[in-house]
Formats: structure tokens, C-alpha cells, sequence
């Protein structure tokens, strides 16, 4: 069996079995098995446009490997292949991984404009609550006793603990006291009018997963998504994106699910309130200086991406 | 792309689908389409005034593409698409063939009308193995009713 009969083999095995958007790479002979064994992945085209001219369509491609692999045997009489479901779902979560570090990079460029949203404020309030009582003038520690007076006193000690280990309190006998990072970054940042801004944009830009997955506030994931909806194409386009508040809404449903328009207009509202993006006429724009920001840093986002392996 | 072709330019009357309803009957996922589930839209358009059918097939010619272009049927080809070395399987409606200039046209949901060279178009074309066609079906006679179209309940109406 020479490999261009299984290649063939696989390649129409792969055209009746998955969508257009999957291809096989070239089989090898896997002299173990004695089968022919053929990678899947995707180049996945992505059309993104500006709605400003809707005409002009920029074509970018992702590439997606390790989806899964087809091995016939050498008389391609049987083969062995993923479903189409495994395939699809392999295809789904690369693309969210994509789109989780495109988010990322925005998070960590966004944060300061992030932590003005008063939901976030209030998502956060526990940690607003103890670094302003830090911030009170002579206010050294918080005891263990005012901990205890508190009506949900293990999660609070769960802040505390969160606080600890980002180094922004420390762990004294009586109970905790603001750490040298604290002084620090007041000290860096004393010509602000809001340091409790400055202090909760630092935890949202480097301990954004902590706050998301442990302790599950995702109140304010919204805004994060809806900036991501518009930050994510552009940085893939390498272009700042007019876009429509409308297909900000769909992209928004597409990738994160149903949810209320009238919510979501309002998240729009306050992104460009806090101004994190920017609304001229009918399109939506990113802000300059912090696209220019995620500009520097789309080099972390990869341009080729498989499934992690353990 | 077609059924507008079916609806404006041959007037036939046929259910009202928009992408996302194309998108839900044909199973688009995120891998894409498969191409015999394209098929699956010809149940939906069983109301229409004409019975209209797509019918997937396999180890076609360049010259089942004429015919259908000379009999006036706009056909679908699978082709592996190239843009910046990259390449992908896609699908493209060939709307005419010029014998003289040597030339395929084809609408492209990607890119729009588009024209290339016999020889470049017939390479993309079997790149994707077995040369698959999707062929349009008209026939003018209305559709015939199937068991599926009667109420379930006989009793039903009287």
C-alpha cells in the first residue's frame, strides 16, 4: 500500500465524516499497528469586517491541530476515527482557549477602566471594604475579633487569605496589617484621586482567575466578555474595528450565550462611560491608547493552537 | 445564495429561510458542513410551488458541471480553497463557464464572484477528493404529498 492510496483514503473518509473546516494531514505508517494514521486540523478562516465598510472583508486563519486522528488499516478496509460531535467539541474548545487569551490580554490591558464600573466595585466589595479600611489614616491592622464580628466571617477570611497571598496584607499576631506592596503602590500612585481604583485594577489585571474561579464572582464577567467581543476580532485583524452596537450584541450571543439585550446596551453604555471603548456616531471603536497596548502584547496570542496534553 | 437565485430569478415560490435557519437544517457546526447534509434542506423546501431538491454526488466530470450550467442550474462544487498558502475545503456555486477564455465563475460566500482558470479551478476541485457536486433539482410539477405531510390523527378535521 503506498501512502497517496491512503492519503486518498483518509481525505475522502474525512470529507464524508466532518465539516469543510477539518482536513487531514499527510498519513504515516505507524509500523506498530501496521495502520495508516493521519492527523486532523483546521486552518480556520475567519471573516472579520469592519462595519464601517462592510465590504471589505479580512480573512484570517487560526490553526487548529491535534483534532483527533484517522488511522486506516493498509488494505483500507477499516478505519478508526473520532465522531464528528468529538471533532466539533476538540474545534470548540481551541477556539474558546483562543478566545480566553485574547480576553486575558485584554483584562490585563483594560483593568484600570475595568475597576470604574460600579458593578465591579460591588462584585468586589468585600476586598473594596478592607483595602479602604487600610487606606483610613492610621489604620495599621484589622483584628481577628473585627473578623469575627463580620456576618459571613469565613468567607471574609477567605479575602483576607486572598489578600495575603497577592502580598497585598500580611499576617501579624492580632490579625492583618497592610503588606509593602500596599505602601508601594500608594506610594506609586499618590498623586491619584482614587487609589482604591488603582488597587482593585491591580487585582482584576493580575488575579483576574482567582476572582473567577475560586471565589465564582462573575457578575462583572459581562463587561469583560462585551470588551472582549470587540477587542478580540480587531486584535485578530490587527486593526481597530468600527463596529455596530448590533454586532457587538450577536457576537456577544454567539460566544457566550442568550442574554438581554436591554443588559447588554448597558454594558456597552458603561464600557464607554469608563472608557474602555469608544462610541463615535453609530460604530463602537476601541481606545486608542489601549489598543495600542494590545497591539505591543498580541504576540502572546498564538496563531497556532492544539489541545494541552498532560 | 441559491435558493435566491430560486426564488428571484426562477420566481418559484418557495419557504422563506434565512443563514441561521440554512444554517440549523444543514447541521453547520463549528467543524463546519458536511456536504450530504445539504440534502437535509430539501424536506423544508417541500412547500414550495416546484418540487426543489439538492442532491450531493460523488465522482462527477467537469462536464456534469456544463450540463447543469447549460440546463440553467447553478451547481455547488466542494473545492479546497487556497488564500496566503493556506487551504481549506469550501463550497462554491459555479454560475458559468466560458469555453473560450477557459474559465470557471463561481459565487463564493467568502470572497464573492470570483473567476479563475480551467486548469486552477479543476486542481482545487479534486484536491477535495472524488469530485463532489451538489446539483439543484427542479422539477415543475408541485410536489407530490408524502405520509409525513398528513395530519397523524386520521380523524383529525372531521
Amino acid at each position: 500500500m503506498i501512502s497517496t492510496q491512503a492519503n486518498k483514503a483518509i481525505r475522502t473518509y474525512v470529507i464524508r465524516h466532518y465539516g469543510n473546516l477539518i482536513r487531514p494531514c499527510d498519513a504515516v505508517l505507524d509500523s506498530d499497528s501496521k495502520t495508516w494514521v493521519a492527523e486532523l486540523k483546521s486552518d480556520y478562516p475567519t471573516i472579520i469586517r469592519d462595519d464601517e465598510n462592510p465590504k471589505d472583508r479580512i480573512l484570517k486563519f487560526l490553526s487548529l491541530r491535534q483534532l483527533g486522528e484517522v488511522r486506516i488499516t493498509q488494505d483500507l478496509a477499516q478505519v478508526e476515527a473520532p465522531t464528528r460531535d468529538e471533532c466539533v467539541r476538540g474545534v470548540t474548545t481551541l477556539l474558546k482557549r483562543w478566545r480566553e487569551k485574547a480576553e486575558n490580554i485584554i483584562i490585563s490591558t483594560s483593568a484600570d477602566e475595568l475597576a470604574k464600573i460600579g458593578m465591579v466595585k460591588d462584585a468586589l466589595n468585600p476586598i473594596v471594604m478592607i483595602l479602604s479600611d487600610f487606606m483610613r489614616e492610621g489604620r495599621e491592622v484589622i483584628t481577628d475579633a473585627e473578623i469575627r464580628d463580620e456576618p459571613r466571617e469565613s468567607r471574609m477570611r477567605q479575602y483576607f487569605q486572598f489578600l495575603t497571598q497577592i502580598s497585598l496584607v500580611q499576617r501579624v499576631d492580632e490579625g492583618y496589617r497592610y503588606a509593602p506592596l500596599f505602601a508601594q503602590l500608594r506610594e506609586l500612585n499618590k498623586k491619584s484621586d482614587d487609589f482604591k481604583n488603582v488597587l482593585l485594577a491591580y487585582i482584576i489585571k493580575n488575579h483576574y482567575s482567582t476572582i473567577r474561579e475560586f471565589f465564582r464572582i462573575w457578575r462583572f464577567e459581562r463587561f469583560i466578555h462585551m470588551d472582549t467581543c470587540y477587542y478580540a476580532p480587531s486584535l485578530q485583524a490587527e486593526k481597530m474595528l468600527a463596529t455596530r452596537g448590533e454586532s457587538l450584541l450577536n457576537r456577544y450571543e454567539s460566544w457566550y450565550g442568550p442574554a438581554s439585550r436591554m443588559r447588554l446596551r448597558s454594558v456597552l453604555d458603561e464600557l464607554v462611560q469608563v472608557r474602555a471603548l469608544d462610541r463615535r456616531g453609530a460604530f463602537y471603536y476601541g481606545q486608542e491608547e489601549l489598543w495600542q497596548e494590545m497591539l505591543a502584547a498580541k504576540n502572546e496570542l498564538p496563531v497556532e493552537i492544539s489541545p494541552l496534553r498532560a | 445564495m441559491v435558493l435566491n437565485y430560486v426564488s428571484q430569478d426562477l420566481g418559484i415560490n418557495i419557504p422563506n429561510l434565512d443563514l441561521n435557519d440554512i444554517r440549523r437544517i444543514v447541521r453547520t457546526q463549528a467543524d463546519g458542513t458536511l456536504p450530504y447534509d445539504v440534502a437535509r434542506i430539501n424536506q423544508k423546501l417541500r412547500p414550495a410551488s416546484h418540487r426543489v431538491e439538492f442532491i450531493p454526488s460523488e465522482g462527477n466530470s467537469f462536464h456534469d458541471i456544463e450540463e447543469e450550467l447549460e440546463g440553467k442550474r447553478p451547481v455547488i462544487a466542494w473545492i479546497l480553497k487556497t488564500v496566503d498558502n493556506i487551504g481549506f475545503y469550501h463550497a462554491v456555486v459555479i454560475t458559468h463557464v466560458d469555453k473560450d477564455r477557459l474559465i470557471v465563475g463561481y459565487d463564493d460566500p467568502m470572497f464573492g464572484k470570483q473567476e479563475y482558470p480551467v486548469p486552477s479551478f479543476l486542481n482545487d476541485w479534486e484536491e477535495c477528493e472524488n469530485n463532489l457536486l451538489i446539483r439543484l433539482s427542479i422539477d415543475r410539477k408541485p410536489p407530490q404529498k408524502e405520509l409525513e405531510d398528513f395530519p397523524h390523527d386520521l380523524n383529525a378535521g372531521k
